[in-house]
């Protein structure tokens, strides 16, 4: 028997089997129809579909035989598949030296003819035959021949549309595996943007908006729908456009691989929320900017919190800034200012800056030496401090210009540590520099104004006193010529009148300066009055120099008035003011002299009025209770008279005051207190 | 040598006015002495026609400061204000105890003033002052 060659191609003819996935597949209907009616037509019991694989043939179909397959060297169709155009028939194979000792042949199946038509396909591979095989040996006609031709065109033709089919499943398949895949992934990534706990927006690179999630909607309070009409730049606030864009355009040439900004986003109702957004883009396949993503977090609240505190901020400096005084946070522990306002240049000439630059040589390289110590004694006073309360101290610290300058600080508690230990005072300090000056000033001005008035006295005393021996002297020799003199010449005589009248004028002058010095210089004691009685004794002595003058004096008070004051002072006040009066009367009527007394509220207001010449005024007011002034032509006294009963009502704490008219009459209103 | 036909003299201090009238009546240079107390008592003087329907009018006045009523300085600003009838003529000179009294200044204000002189006046003083009234 002589076994089949193979084909030079058998290669690639088996790879071309192979993939039509054929072998070894259940029957089916096709194949079968094409092997039924093989066999009717060629009028043989069997027909085969088969298949010439590797080292078997396969049947895909069969009408006849049993069997599924038989081995390669045995089979017929091995024979036939190496003329793949050509009909393959061996009409008695028992008179065939290749076949005649097949087992086939020998054999149970007792082959005796065969005719089979190689399936090629339109690569010229021979996957296997078309075959009719009957134990008979027999001759087909040209028909026949055809008809079989036709029949395997048909096979090869189904076996190819079956392949198509299959491959046609398979990308099926594929698709709807890949389509799943899709699902999921698409399904994974909306989750993902739907569950994500910030708004997120996907664009195209101009900016139309593709995607949102639910976060931005509810941010902005568009709806999806209303969201994918429109683009970026609609929902940015206009002052921030130019600045996305920007950004936007940097990403998209690849300049930067991200950004993130803070932005304005305007929402349905036009109003403005702060946004923070990082955006990336999304790739295509060959890496290049396809969309871009952005997620965004609503700063709306931050920044408003933001604002509110830069506003304070911006108030609370303000205020510290406009105070004219400095305000500090002075560290304990650091022994530095932690805080300072401009003030601090304006007192000190060093900048806010340049004092913290300073840190803990603050106090030992600006306060006095001097203060120093008393400095340290502050802060551990204020270390003791209980909140709220205030420590003070006065102290020296150089300006910016070698300057000293004396400041006031009250600093009060301002933070404890955990223990409740003092760690920070707040303090504010005031440049009391000029203050201290004229608290200076007036401190030497004082001790000037004393030693003038040291000096002063002594000029009175020894005027007063050192003249009391000349006039005495004087006195003395002038009586002594008096006698001597006998020859009074009428010029003489005059001599002696004036010299003598002078005399008295001196002494009584030189005397009511010797009193009001006294005056001055008195300790008062102070005795308990009842004024009514007091004054009504000093009106009974006067009587007798009243009704002398033909005139009227009496007293107008109630009694039980008590007054404590100086009872020598008292009465010489009131003396003085009735001789006055006496001194004073008019010629031209009778003397009416009233003394009322009354009280008001704590003080006691004695009047003492007369009808008498009156003083004018207008001409005298400012000179009335001055030394040395007389008021009327024939002035008899030394002009000391008011200022002396001025003198002792201001040594006893009281007050006089004059009312008066030319040729009516003059009033005296003294006010004394009570106790 | 002429004869000043009147002089008042305004003092508080009648020895003053004694002792300055019995100077000019011993050098016999004044027909007649006036005298007035205080400076309003001046000035009224001053402003009474006499009996033959004139103004006193003396060529001298000599001025205390110190006076009561109405002293040196407010005689001088009433004076300002006087009719020029009542003060032809004039020359006032002061007459004070010490130079602490006088504003000189203040003095220097009134062009009647010539001159201050301190008491007590002499002979020599009051020939000056006669040089004085001559010039005028």
């Amino acid at each position: 028997m002589k076994k089949p060659d193979i084909p030079y191609n058998e290669k690639t003819r088996q790879a071309a089997l192979d993939s039509y996935q054929i072998v070894g597949t259940l029957p089916e209907q096709i194949f079968d129809d094409a092997t039924y009616i093989a066999s009717q037509i060629c009028n043989t019991p069997i027909a085969l579909v088969s298949l010439v694989d590797k080292d078997r043939q396969w049947f895909k179909s069969k009408v006849g035989i049993d069997a599924d397959e038989t081995h390669r060297d045995l089979s017929f169709c091995g024979h036939a598949i190496n003329t793949p155009h050509q009909i393959f028939e061996v009409q008695n194979t028992k008179e065939d030296k290749r076949f005649s000792d097949n087992p086939l042949v020998a054999g149970d199946l007792n082959i005796g003819f065969y005719a089979g038509v190689p399936l090629t396909n339109e690569n010229e591979m021979a996957l296997g035959t078309l075959c009719v095989i009957d134990q008979n040996p027999k001759e087909l006609n040209e028909q026949q021949k055809k008809a079989l031709k036709a029949l395997a065109r048909d096979v090869v033709y189904k076996i190819e549309a079956r392949k198509r089919e299959l491959e046609l499943e398979k990308k099926s398949q594929i698709n709807t595996e890949l389509l799943k895949k899709l699902e999921q992934t698409n399904f994974r990534f909306q989750s993902l943007i739907e569950s994500a706990p910030l708004g997120i927006v996907v664009t195209d690179l101009k900016g139309s908006i593709i995607q949102t999630n639910e976060v931005l909607e509810n941010m902005l309070e568009y709806s999806k729908e209303e969201f994918q009409k429109m683009s970026v730049s609609k929902l940015t606030y206009s002052a921030d456009i130019n600045k996305t864009k920007l950004n936007m355009k940097k990403l998209i040439e690849g300049k930067v691989k991200q950004f993130t900004m803070e932005k304005r986003y305007v929402a349905k109702d036009g109003s403005l929320i702060w946004g923070r957004i990082s955006s990336a883009f999304v790739p295509d396949s060959n890496g290049h900017p396809a969309y871009l993503i952005g997620t965004i977090e609503n700063i709306n609240e931050e920044k408003q919190v933001k604002q509110e505190l830069q506003r304070s901020k911006n108030f609370l400096s303000k205020i510290t800034n406009i105070i004219p005084n400095i305000i500090y946070v002075f560290n304990q522990k650091t022994m530095s200012n932690e805080y300072a306002n401009r003030e601090i240049g304006a007192t000190l000439g060093y900048s806010v800056e340049e004092v913290q630059e300073l840190g803990e040589r603050l106090m030992p390289s600006l306060c006095h030496p001097d203060d120093l110590n008393r400095l340290f004694e502050h802060f551990e006073a204020v270390a003791r401090l209980e909140d709220e309360t205030v420590a003070k101290i006065e102290y020296r610290m150089k300006h910016k210009d070698g300057i000293y300058r004396w400041l006031l600080s009250e600093d009060t508690v301002f933070e404890r540590n955990g223990e409740g230990l003092v760690v920070k005072q707040l303090g504010v300090a005031t440049d009391i520099t000029e203050l201290k000056e004229v608290q200076e000033k007036l401190s030497e001005q004082t001790i000037q104004l004393q030693k003038r008035n040291e000096d002063l006295k002594q000029f009175t005393y020894v005027a007063t006193h050192d003249l009391k021996s000349p006039i005495a002297n004087i006195k003395g020799f002038f009586n002594l010529l008096k006698k001597e003199v006998k020859d009074n010449t009428p010029k003489v005589a005059m001599a002696f009148k004036h010299i003598e009248k002078e005399i008295q004028n001196f002494t009584t002058t030189q005397e009511g300066l010797t009193k009001a010095i006294k005056i001055r210089e008195d300790k008062i004691i102070a005795d308990e009055i009842e004024v009514s009685k007091l004054l009504g004794e000093l009106i009974d002595s006067a009587q007798s120099e009243i009704e002398a003058i033909n005139g009227d004096l009496y007293l107008d008070m109630e009694e039980g008035i008590l007054i404590k004051t100086n009872l020598v002072y008292f009465k010489s006040i009131i003396q003085n003011l009735i001789s006055n009066a006496i001194k004073y009367r008019s010629p031209e009527r009778v003397l009416k002299l009233k003394i009322a007394a009354k009280k008001n509220k704590n003080k006691l207001n004695i009047c003492v009025e007369d009808n008498g010449l009156g003083i004018d005024l207008e001409l005298q007011r400012n000179r009335i209770f001055g030394m040395f002034n007389r008021f009327h032509h024939h002035s008899e006294g030394s002009g000391m008279g008011l200022y002396i009963v001025k003198s002792m009502v201001e040594k006893l704490n009281g007050n006089i005051t004059i009312e008066s008219s030319v040729n009516k009459g003059t009033s005296f209103q003294i006010e004394l207190k009570l106790l | 040598m002429l004869k000043v036909k009147e002089v008042l003299l305004v003092d508080d201090s009648e020895g003053t006015n004694d002792l300055n009238t019995l100077l000019l009546t011993e050098m016999n240079v004044v027909e007649k002495i006036s005298t007035a107390l205080n400076g309003r008592l001046a000035l009224d003087y001053l402003m009474t026609k006499n009996i033959d329907g004139n103004y006193p009018n003396p060529s001298l006045i000599l001025l205390d400061i110190n006076m009561p009523v109405m002293d040196g300085y407010q005689f001088l600003d009433a004076y300002d204000q006087l009719d020029e009838e009542m003060k032809a003529n004039q020359i006032i000179v002061m007459l004070t105890t010490s130079i602490s009294e006088i504003d000189i200044d203040k003095a220097k204000g009134y062009k009647y003033i010539k001159g201050y002189y301190f008491k007590p006046l002499d002979e020599e003083k009051m020939n000056q002052i006669l040089e004085g009234i001559k010039e005028n």
